[in-house]
């Protein structure tokens, strides 16, 4: 190793290694695609279906390629989903790291998974809900500005209300991302910012499945 | 050959050989996450179970060695709905990072508990000296297991 390498510090290594991961994923897919460069994990991942989905019940369900690694993203990304669709903690679930389901978003290193991955949850929660608003407006006959939400529930100035769960039949999330709406302004957030609750930590105590080496195959033995 | 062990109250036989580690057997055949396997070499604490409610470390505990000995490992403790105040304190503390020594912080200190309901925090640094965790909650994990101590002398 020589000597600058040496002089790295933790960070700078962590960003270093992000970058090498990135220019490697990144190369084949963004050629003559888009003229517009979506920020983090988006770049790769578009599709805003990719990212969330609105339950029946009105819940959320967001997807994420990066994995809890004990560094908390378990716990932080449903929070920043949380705020951007304007829905209590406890009404966002998360998948992660579920090949068939969640986008790839590559490693889980570097300290990248805030920046790239809440980047683009972020990104895609506000658009998911300028759409649910959008789709309010149409039903009620009125423009966007004239509504307000808070807890999943649309407000019209006349007083007219309409729940995610009445709206999450007719959104449709299979469409590419505009990166265009912006971000509930940090003033606004409520959620993140806020120490809540680990959700990994219950079953890290209780011999819960954690790990990796806890997914169980058929015939698949671990030994050492 | 199968042998047969009695594990968090039940009856259980497994098809294995006597040297086999009881890790291995905890993991493998009854699918118990619990224990972990971190050195394999006794050296770490992840694996620890309790045997007649002395902790062990399982990774290098031969199961033709166990008999007619109780195991208990931290899913026999308690669950996420209905958790030993321990596992309940280690929730309220959030003393977690990553969370792959825990199963031994909490075996351990259930054993100390068991011999010494009310230690000093003195006495649970040395309790925990040799499971070793190598993120950053080790304060955490002293506070919760006196919170326990203190939490389950409440009940009594």
């Amino acid at each position: 190793m020589t000597e600058a390498a040496l002089k790295l510090t933790r960070r700078q290594f962590g960003k270093a290694m992000g970058t090498v991961v990135v220019a490697f994923s990144l190369a084949p897919r963004l050629a003559g695609a888009q003229t517009l460069k979506l920020p983090g994990s988006l770049a790769n991942n578009p599709m805003l279906d990719a990212w969330l989905r609105i339950n029946a019940d009105g819940s959320a369900t967001i997807f994420t390629g990066k994995v809890e690694l004990g560094q908390g993203i378990s716990t932080a990304l449903v929070q920043i989903a949380a705020d951007e669709l304007d829905l209590p903690l406890a009404r966002v679930e998360m998948i992660s790291g579920d090949t068939a389901q969640t986008p790839d978003e590559g490693y889980t290193s570097g300290s990248q998974s805030i920046e790239n991955g809440g980047t683009a949850m972020r990104l895609a929660c506000a658009e998911a809900r300028a759409l649910l608003v959008d789709h309010a407006a149409e039903r009620l006959g009125l423009e966007a500005e004239a509504l307000t939400v808070s807890e999943g529930v649309i407000t019209a100035s006349d007083g007219r209300k309409l729940g995610y769960d009445d709206l999450a039949a007719g959104l449709d999330l299979n469409r590419e991302i505009t990166g265009t709406v912006a971000p509930n302004p940090l003033k606004g957030q409520t959620i993140v910012g806020r120490s809540v609750p680990r959700r990994d930590i219950p079953a890290k105590v209780t011999g819960g499945a954690a790990y990796i080496q806890d997914i169980r195959l058929p015939r698949w033995y671990m030994a050492a | 050959m199968a042998i047969s062990l009695k594990v968090n109250g039940l009856q259980r036989s497994v098809p294995a050989e006597a040297d086999t580690p009881l890790l291995y057997v905890l993991r493998n055949d009854l699918a118990l996450n619990g224990a972990k396997f971190g050195c394999g070499l006794s050296q770490c604490g992840a694996c620890t179970v309790l045997l007649d409610g002395r902790a062990v470390r399982s990774c290098v505990t031969e199961i033709g060695t166990i008999g007619e000995a109780e195991i208990t490992t931290i899913e026999g403790l308690g669950t996420v709905d209905t958790p030993h105040p321990l596992q309940q304190a280690f929730i309220d503390l959030q003393a977690a990072q990553c969370g792959y020594c825990i199963n031994g912080m909490i075996m351990t200190a259930k054993d100390l508990l068991d011999q010494n309901p009310h230690p000093t925090i003195t006495e649970v640094r040395e309790a925990l000296a040799q499971n070793l965790c190598r993120c950053g909650t080790h304060g955490r994990i002293v506070r919760a297991v006196l919170r326990a101590a203190q939490n389950m002398g409440k009940k009594t």
